[in-house]
């Protein structure tokens, strides 16, 4: 009697509970989505690759290299909703910029397919100050390398996470948020692109040098690798970043999109633009002349990645870095494509030209702002007209907000990266991206007036504490 | 009655293995649109390592589909599933509504959600980021003055900042004393002089993906040495 009664509400409840378990899932349904009574079996039974890594992949520039059978990686695939940390094997390619072990870092969901792919921003380095994070100098985020609870360490400079990289935000709902995520972070300063083994030489002591794995492009492939061979294929991915992590999305979509081959594919690169600019133009017209020079000679884009980019989009000039954008765009016509930032930002815009321009330089600090944003206005200017010419590549100009030196127009919230004039919230431009129909939204701010009479905002206030 | 008991059992397990038999077949909801129709039929359950609520099998178990599904670790990871979904809802109908609660209970619930949240974090089903994000416009919507909101948030901070700095260097630390880290490392600056005093290159390679390739070997051999490393 005790057996029977112990056993007739268990099988019951099992029975039970998959078949009402629907509930639980997001109420609108979308490809990729899981039904309720699959959802409920995901959670016991965790499904597997059905993409992984072909012998031919393994082959050619930049090769897809999973790791070692024997490797392990860390990967629990029944750890739903937990940030899950996830090694990377030395013989993938995969190295931090000081010689350490790459990883990244998995957050699953049991009812969807769908899979946002986050690149970390983190600024840039191309000599031996800012690859060391000397002080004074803008350098690149985790010159020592990833730490396995890096999930659990709050960033000062990540204090402002982007909502695309949060389950719950205070203000803001993206349908993202219901995906799995793919965290990649950033330790190359190499905006995910570079292949090349820099020695820095210390200007202060040229005994003393440090050696760089500008590795950015080959651990982006270890982590392609690793999608294949242990997660569904995604029936819609969003590949985005902001800051170098837009850089990245930017230069990776195309392998990334062919390799990891989702129904739906969407890039939303916030704020890491690569400016249309010919490698040999004149610098008094293309003011990202000087920047592009340097990276591609320090960090090896002309000895493999560019090549590799444009194996994947053919379209893509070697000689116009900036023509990724039509080149993503013809190579990719059925994706949704968005590119966004200030015309306001001071951060990347430091980037681009304070290190390039004596008359920069050397100006009163109080005046750099002014020269900076004038070149950033010149190359945005193109930029904008460029986009404006590809029916699935939107751009998304505000002009300013009040937090972070109006870089990242994604971070902390989706508010105040508003178009005034055209009564247009940066929500419409991401729902345009990821829910539109026809040519993707473009918008652009012309005045900064109505941004900076707006109110003290009393959370970026309280954020403010933390920066 | 027995009987009758017993076809109850069966029928429950009988939908159970029924449902089994679906998703391993038949696969998850497909939309028309979408470009990989295969992909359903070849989704496997994932085998490399164990999931906890696996742990009573995999897919491909010969265990009776009900003791599978019914099994305690199994009906834990619903019981979390449907925990988290309550959880989400009620952090956002927070925010969405906080300001039509009375002062008392917007205060009472922001304390408690916060709670939640902390608990998530540490659990790390949320980011330290993201934790402190909301608990921050916790803070901000709870009915105190603007004063206790300003001391709570200084708090907040400060306490995410030494927790932050504590495990930096407690990472650093490690890496310094990792073995396979400070070999590699005392090989990289040799093997960099090396290939940069070398007359030709090897292989035909270029010097740059040479040093590449042979610094990659340091590592492979440097981590398989010390495979804790």
């Amino acid at each position: 009697m005790a057996y029977s009664n112990a056993r007739r509400p268990m099988a019951l409840t099992a029975a039970f509970a998959i078949a009402c378990a629907a509930p639980a899932t997001p109420a609108l349904a979308e490809p990729g989505d899981y039904a309720g009574w699959q959802t409920a079996l995901n959670l016991i039974f965790p499904p597997g690759p059905n993409h992984p890594v072909t012998d031919a992949q393994r082959a050619g520039p930049y090769p897809l290299l999973p790791d070692p059978y024997s490797f392990n990686d860390g990967f629990n695939p029944g750890a739903y909703w937990t940030w899950q940390t996830i090694r990377v094997s030395p013989s993938t390619g995969a190295v931090c910029g000081n010689g350490s072990p790459y990883k990244f870092f998995v957050n699953r969901v049991p009812h969807t397919r769908n899979t946002i792919i986050y690149m970390e921003g983190g600024g840039a380095c191309w000599d031996y100050a800012s690859c060391t994070g000397q002080t004074g100098v803008r350098g690149a985020r985790n010159p020592n390398g990833i730490p396995d609870d890096y999930m659990s360490l709050a960033n000062p400079g990540a204090s402002l996470v982007s909502p695309f990289v949060t389950r719950i935000s205070p203000l803001d709902t993206a349908k993202t948020q219901n995906w799995n995520m793919v965290y990649i972070p950033y330790c190359t300063g190499d905006v995910y692109s570079g292949d090349r083994v820099a020695t820095y030489e210390n200007p202060k002591d040229s005994e003393q040098s440090l050696v760089w794995h500008h590795n950015g492009l080959r651990n982006t492939r270890a982590v392609v690798a690793w999608l294949k061979n242990n997660l569904p294929r995604p029936t819609q991915m969003l590949s985005t970043g902001c800051s170098a992590g837009g850089t990245g999305s930017l230069t990776n979509y195309a392998a990334l999109r062919r390799d990891i081959d989702p129904a739906r594919g969407f890039l939303i690169n916030d704020s890491g633009p690569i400016f249309p600019t010919p490698q040999f133009g004149d610098s008094a017209r293309f003011p990202s002349v000087r920047l592009h020079a340097r990276i591609r000679d320090v960090w090896g884009l002309d000895d493999g990645p560019l090549a590799f980019i444009q194996d994947a989009a053919p379209a893509f000039d070697l000689g116009d870095l900036g023509s990724i954008y039509p080149a993503l765009s013809s190579g990719f016509p059925n994706d949704r494509l968005g590119h966004t930032h200030f015309w306001q930002d001071q951060n990347y815009s430091s980037y681009s030209y304070e290190r390039f321009y004596d008359e920069i330089t050397n100006a009163p600090p109080a005046q750099r702002p002014a020269l900076i944003t004038a070149k950033w206005s010149q190359d945005t200017a193109a930029l904008r007209a460029q986009l404006d010419g590809l029916s699935n590549f939107g751009g998304y100009f505000p002009q300013f907000r009040a937090l972070n030196e109006s870089h990242c127009t994604t971070v902390v919230d989706f508010n105040n990266g508003d178009v005034q004039e055209r009564r247009l919230q940066l929500d419409d431009f991401i729902n345009s991206v990821l829910d539109g129909r026809g040519p993707v939204l473009d918008a652009s701010e012309a005045s900064d007036i109505a941004d900076r009479a707006k109110p003290l905002n009393p959370l970026y206030a309280l954020i403010d504490l933390l920066l | 009655m027995i009987a009758a008991r017993r076809r109850r059992i069966l029928l429950a397990a009988g939908i159970a293995a029924g449902l089994l038999l679906a998703a391993v077949v038949g696969g998850p909801f497909q939309s028309p649109s979408d470009r990989h129709p295969g992909d359903a039929a070849t989704e496997r359950a994932a085998t490399k390592h164990a999931a906890p609520a696996a742990s009573a099998g995999t897919r491909g178990d010969t265990a009776s589909p009900a003791a599978l599904v019914g099994s305690p670790p199994a009906r834990a990871a619903l019981a979390a599933h449907a925990d988290r979904q309550r959880f989400e809802k009620r952090l956002r109908d927070f925010f969405a509504h906080a300001d039509a609660l009375e002062p008392a209970e917007r205060e009472r619930i922001a304390v408690e959600l916060d709670a939640q949240v902390e608990a998530e974090e540490l659990a790390r089903r949320m980011s330290a980021d993201e934790a402190r994000m909301l608990r921050l416009a916790l803070i901000e919507r709870r009915s105190v003055d603007a004063a206790e909101r300003l001391r709570h948030a200084e708090a907040l901070a400060d306490a995410y900042r030494l927790e932050a700095e504590r495990r930096r260097r407690a990472f650093e630390q490690q890496q310094a004393t990792d073995p396979a880290f400070v070999a590699y490392k005392a090989r990289e600056a040799q093997v960099v002089a090396e290939v940069a005093a070398m007359r030709t290159v090897p292989g035909g390679l270029r010097r740059d993906e040479y040093l590449r390739q042979r610094l990659q070997a340091e590592r492979e051999r440097a981590y398989a040495l010390n495979p804790g490393g």
